[in-house]
């Protein structure tokens, strides 16, 4: 073109050229064929336009090329968007993009020169060809396709999309290659290379949704249909293929995101299921730290966990040699998980600990197992541990037992090497620190320890000593671990002591004394229950033990020795007509078997039996049983008539004999000679101190509770009650975790028998905040205040009243009960004369002082005790209370409220339980009161139950100390402001309270500030003059207290403030008051004021008190 | 006779021979030893004194050694004598 038109090149403009470009241009768009010439000619036309024309040639090149893409991308988008099926769309977008997507690669090929010279025009600098930038016409064609059809209909695609991934999960065939080409038309579009974002935030995210979603739904249905263990078989196998389907369906480079698909899809399944398996934990535990860390580790993670899973839902059925070992493995897979993995992330390892803290605590664990094989034989005792309150695992036990396989004769040891089974007993101490009640395992170790020294079958003595110092190092108690030695040391002096008295008695042949062994212990170390079990011994034994004794006497002088028979045991040469055998036996089935000594074919009744063996009645059934009835023994040694199936069905005449036809059976052959043991599981106790071998776990938990209670109480001296339980905890950890209601009851003993005290100044607080939480659940709660109609009700009275304002704005139902028997049984504080006017003048005191502080009176119950309390059912409740009430406690409930005198009257001990049957008869959820009523609120929750009534919740409220200071006298005026002063008499005084500058404890004044104004008002305005700085304004208490504290507030400011807000309150009240009829009633109920004052003042009662501590407290005193 | 023994293994356990449960000065049982001692036994014997009370021996040496004047059974105020 160049030579042909010299001139033409000089111009070469691109008006000039652009027609010639253009239809080729469209050609290669629609993909028509396209010569080899007009190729070229491209390039050349491309070229010349952009060197050559500089009136902004390349630019209007780049335009007119951008106009006809975007014209053939509306052709396409049109085509496309015709196809109204989903399907049918997708299809068709997926072609016209194929094509599309091709073109895009060919077409920028001619343009690189128009990209040259744009780039260069732009920088100004040199190309950095080097870069390998991407190609500025690809760019733009995809910017155009994106901009035009992807973005409208790519939620039409998408969904389509999902929804054959949908058809495909549930067994469709479709073809794949329409969801792969959406996810390349996605992942081609970023125009980028490195940049996935239109990807990852459409199709990856819509994909994981869908399939989050899925699963979802799936899971639980199929777990619900198929039961635990083919549910985890097939979420097993929906791993493996949403594996294979998420490497099909998403782009590899993004890895991450299948990893954490996967993960998002097991968390999924298996949060739904086992949910109180330990897995769970593990799971939620893992989710944040894994999805945080390298995700490429999930895989592997999940793919262990689930093969656990399985592994954990087998154990169901199968003895504690599987379940620990399957525990082991579980610990130890996930300790080298966690180690590869995680290299040991301290994050992990607490996850871990906690999981496995689930795992082997858990109860649930075995009951899942019975639920999920109904079939299977209930392996597994009921829970051994004696606790009836609340179920414990089993695993400690199991692990008791394991050791126990490990450490003696068993086929188990035999199998390993002392190396094996060393690692093996470390990894049981491992998980043992995970094992809340420790005691149990250490009971049962110490069991199964007893047996092996007694019977001598430790497999290795080494390792039984090592194992001690072992459970020393993983912080056993001392006193146990050194228990345990002590159990080794008898055993050493014992075998000292048997070669002694073997050379001892060489001189008398022929004797027993060659054959014997006898193994002293120490009672302390061993000892479980003394209590001897009578026998008569064979005669060859009756010889031998005082020689025994007589030389166990002259060794140590000032012992004896007491036999522990039970424990005892021997072999015996045992002939039947068949051979002759040898059998190790107890002492019991030795002393049994040879009545029949001095005559063998003869049948003996139990009774004889319990004559010649002088056994006790349990002892001797259990020994014949286990000699008629020994397991997997074909033929007995004893028979019996008539056969029973349980040892307690023997009768004193049933007769038992000698089984002539004895033998032992090997490989199906009756044997002449052989061996047998017939002693099974050693019995450590008598079937009498079985029982209370049990109860003494308990017991010795409630022992250790208090013994560490008083420790700590000893260093701390003062605690807060959630501290002690804290410490409590760090110190039992090592033997058992104490439930909260044992510490609670063993806090009480010790409060109850002096060893510590409870601090009264601090309790403000609920009893039976639980059922609390468990009503609000459900409904609102009704609850009542009493006051007892005594003296004359002050402004402390604010206090429950501004609290019960409170429970009306959380929906309580509040009933308010004037107690006007009560007034009258605590020491006739209010006189029988007085009652009525007294209870008259409460009520509208009450009423008057609700309607103060804005209580709509509507909503509130009234209620007077004599109303219900003289009724026929509610008298009959007393006098049952009184045959369940001791004296002592019905003293001690009301300490603190009764008025106490020297020789209490009846009607001072009636007063609580009258008060505790209040709750029943007003049909309420909790009473409120203050917390000088603890005494009788606990009273009413030991005795309600007892009486068949449920037990009721206990609020209170803090008391409010006296206006005067701590020490206060009722004969005072000044320390109390009753409602009815006049602004004159508060201002008295107030003037005279104790507000001592800086002291924030004994102040009355403060207190009112406090638990009245903050808690009506909201704030503390002080009118404070301006000579003294000002107005102020509090927000909150703290901040009064500390400036009080810090002696910014002067006390004089202090008291203005609180005098305001008292008349404030007041006023209404006294604007009340002020009708006549209420003035006679004052003066009826309270006659001759001046005289009498000190009589009701200083009756200060109980309910009084909760809001006159002031004057209360005083006369108590 | 068809049964005959081989041989016996017995189990025994060791008591003092007193006629008190506790020592009465440290109030540990006997079989186990003074608050001083690790293990019961011949290294924590019991004395018996003549007026037949009997204590651990580091107990009422403890005991004797601390009274300078006359050395009375700290339980009936008898005078100690150890019984032979």
């Amino acid at each position: 073109m160049l030579k042909q038109s010299p001139r033409k090149q000089e111009k070469g403009s691109f008006e000039e050229y652009w027609p010639q470009m253009r239809p080729v241009i469209l050609k290669l768009l629609q993909q028509e064929p396209v010569s080899r010439s007009e190729w070229q000619d491209l390039f050349w036309a491309v070229h010349t336009v952009c060197l050559w024309d500089d009136k902004g040639g390349p630019s209007k090149l780049h335009a007119a090329l951008k106009e006809d893409i975007l014209e053939f991308i509306h052709k396409a988008q049109a085509n496309v968007m015709s196809h109204q099926e989903d399907q049918a769309l997708l299809k068709a977008y997926i072609a016209a993009w194929r094509k599309f997507f091709i073109q895009c690669n060919y077409l920028p090929l001619p343009f690189h020169q128009l990209e040259f010279s744009l780039t260069n025009k732009n920088t100004g600098t040199t190309t950095k060809k080097s870069q390998n930038e991407e190609s500025i016409v690809r760019k733009l064609m995809h910017d155009s396709w994106n901009a035009s059809i992807f973005s409208n209909i790519k939620h039409r695609l998408q969904n389509s999309a999902m929804k054959l991934v949908h058809l495909e999960r549930n067994g469709e065939a479709f073809d794949s290659q329409l969801v792969i080409g959406v996810r390349e038309s996605y992942v081609n579009l970023c125009s980028s290379q490195n940049d996935k974002q239109i990807y990852r935030e459409n199709f990856e995210k819509a994909y994981l949704e869908a399939t989050e979603s899925c699963y979802r739904t799936k899971a639980p249905e199929y777990l619900e249909a198929n039961g635990v263990q083919n549910y985890m078989i097939w979420a097993d196998l929906k791993l493996k293929e949403e594996e294979q389907r998420a490497a099909k369906y998403l782009e590899l480079a993004s890895l991450p995101a299948v990893s954490s698909l996967f993960y998002l899809l097991d968390l999924t399944i298996e949060y739904l299921q086992l949910s109180d398996c330990c897995v769970k934990v593990l799971v939620t535990e893992f989710k944040d730290l894994i999805l945080a860390e390298c995700p490429g580790m999930i895989k592997e993670n999940e793919t262990e966990r689930l093969a656990d899973m399985m592994a954990a839902a087998d154990i169901i059925t199968q003895d504690s040699e599987k379940y620990v070992e399957q525990l082991l493995d579980l610990f130890r897979r996930f300790s080298r998980l966690v180690k590869e993995a995680f290299l040991d992330d301290p994050r992990f390892l607490t996850a871990r600990d906690k999981a496995f803290k689930r795992v082997v605590n858990d109860t649930s664990v075995f009951k899942l197992e019975l639920t999920a094989k109904p079939k299977g034989q209930v392996t597994g005792q009921p829970c051994s541990v004696p606790t009836k309150l609340q179920p414990e695992s089993r695993c400690p036990e199991l692990l008791a037992n394991y050791c126990d396989m490990l450490l003696r004769k068993t086929p188990l040891s035999r199998k390993l090497t002392s190396d094996e089974i060393e690692t093996k007993l470390k990894e049981v101490l491992l998980v043992l620190k995970y094992v809340q009640n420790k005691d149990v395992f250490m009971r049962y170790h110490k069991a199964h320890l007893t047996r092996r020294l007694i019977l001598d079958s430790s497999a290795d003595n080494e390792k039984e000593e090592n194992m001690v110092e072992w459970l020393r190092d993983v912080g056993m108690p001392a006193d146990y671990v050194n228990k345990l030695a002590r159990m080794f040391q008898d055993i050493k002096v014992s075998e000292d002591l048997n070669q002694q008295f073997k050379n001892a008695q060489r001189s008398n042949e022929g004797s027993l004394s060659d054959s014997i062994n006898i193994k002293i212990l120490n009672a302390g170390a061993w000892a479980r229950g003394s209590e001897r079990v009578q026998v008569s011994l064979p005669l060859e034994l009756e010889d031998v033990i005082p020689e025994v004794e007589e030389f166990y006497r002259r060794k140590h002088s000032g012992r004896k020795l007491q036999w522990y028979h039970h424990m005892s045991n021997g072999t015996i040469t045992f002939c039947s007509s068949v051979g002759r055998y040898d059998l190790d036996v107890t002492t019991f089935q030795m002393a049994t078997l040879f009545t029949w000594n001095e005559r063998p074919h003869d049948k003996i009744s139990f009774e004889n039996l319990k004559l010649a063996t002088e056994l006790p009645d349990a002892e001797l059934r259990r020994t014949l049983w286990s000699l008629v009835a020994f397991p997997k023994l074909k033929r007995q040694i004893l028979l019996c008539e008539p056969e029973v199936k349980n040892p307690k069905d023997f009768t004193d005449s049933t007769l038992f004999y000698v089984n002539d036809d004895f033998y032992i059976v090997k490989n199906g052959k009756p044997q002449k000679r052989g061996k047998l043991n017939l002693i099974g599981r050693l019995q450590l106790s008598t079937e009498k101190s079985k029982e209370e071998d049990n109860e003494s776990i308990v017991q010795l938990r409630i022992l250790r509770t208090q013994e560490a209670i008083v420790k700590i109480m000893k260093m701390r001296k003062r605690i807060t009650n959630a501290q002690l339980q804290t410490e409590l905890v760090e110190i039992l950890k090592n033997m058992f975790l104490p439930s909260k209601k044992m510490i609670k009851e063993q806090i009480e003993w010790l409060i109850e028998h002096k060893y510590m005290r409870r601090d009264e100044e601090n309790i403000g607080e609920v009893l039976g905040e639980d059922r609390l939480k468990e009503i609000l659940a459900t409904r609102d709660v009704s609850l009542y205040w009493g006051t007892a109609t005594t003296g004359k009700p002050h402004i402390a009275y604010f206090v429950p009243m501004s609290k019960i304002a409170d429970f009306l704005k959380c929906g309580c139902e509040v009933k308010i009960l004037f107690a006007d028997l009560h007034a009258y049984l605590d020491n006739m504080k209010a006189p029988w004369e007085l009652l009525k006017l007294r209870t008259e003048y409460y009520e509208q005191v009450i009423k008057a002082m609700l309607e103060s502080i804005g209580v709509p009176l509507d909503k509130l119950i009234f209620v007077h005790g004599s109303d219900y309390q003289l009724s026929k059912e509610f008298t009959l409740d007393v006098y049952r209370l009184t045959t369940l009430t001791t004296e002592h406690d019905a003293k001690k409930a009301g300490a603190e409220v009764v008025k106490q005198i020297e020789h209490p009257l009846i009607s001072s001990l009636l007063y609580p339980g009258l008060q505790a049957l209040d709750e029943e008869y007003l049909k309420v959820d909790a009473q409120f009161g203050g917390v000088d009523q603890r005494k009788i609120f606990t009273f009413a929750e030991k005795y309600l139950p007892q009486l068949g009534y449920s037990k009721r919740i206990h609020l209170m409220n803090p008391m409010v100390p006296g206006l005067t200071g701590s020490k206060m006298s009722s004969s005072e005026e000044e320390s109390k402001i009753d409602i009815l002063d006049t602004p004159e008499m508060v201002k008295r005084k107030m003037k005279k309270a104790f507000c001592e500058p800086g002291n924030i404890t004994d102040n009355g004044v403060l207190a009112f500030v406090k638990y009245v104004i903050f808690p009506l008002f909201g704030q503390f305005k002080i009118n404070r003059s301006d000579k003294h700085g000002g107005p102020l304004l509090f927000v909150d208490y703290d901040a009064v207290e500390t400036e009080f504290k810090e002696e910014k507030l002067h006390p004089g400011d202090l008291k203005l403030g609180v005098e305001s807000y008292i008349n404030e309150l007041l006023n209404p009240i006294r604007e009340k008051f002020k009708d006549p009829k209420l003035q006679s009633l004052v003066e009826s109920a309270y006659p001759q004021p001046s005289k009498a004052k000190k009589t009701p003042k200083s009756a200060k009662a109980k309910k009084e008190k909760v809001v006159k501590t002031v004057e209360a407290e005083a006369t108590a005193k | 006779m068809k049964v005959k023994i081989k041989s016996w293994r017995g189990v025994a356990v060791w008591k003092w021979i007193a006629n008190d449960d506790n020592c009465g000065i440290c109030r540990n049982g006997f079989d186990g030893c003074c608050p001083d001692c690790k293990m019961p036994g011949d290294e924590c014997p019991l004395v018996w004194g003549q007026c037949s009370h009997c204590f651990h021996i580091h107990c009422i040496m403890k005991w004797l050694n601390s009274q300078n004047v006359h050395q009375l059974c700290p339980m009936c105020r008898q005078e100690w004598k150890f019984k032979e």
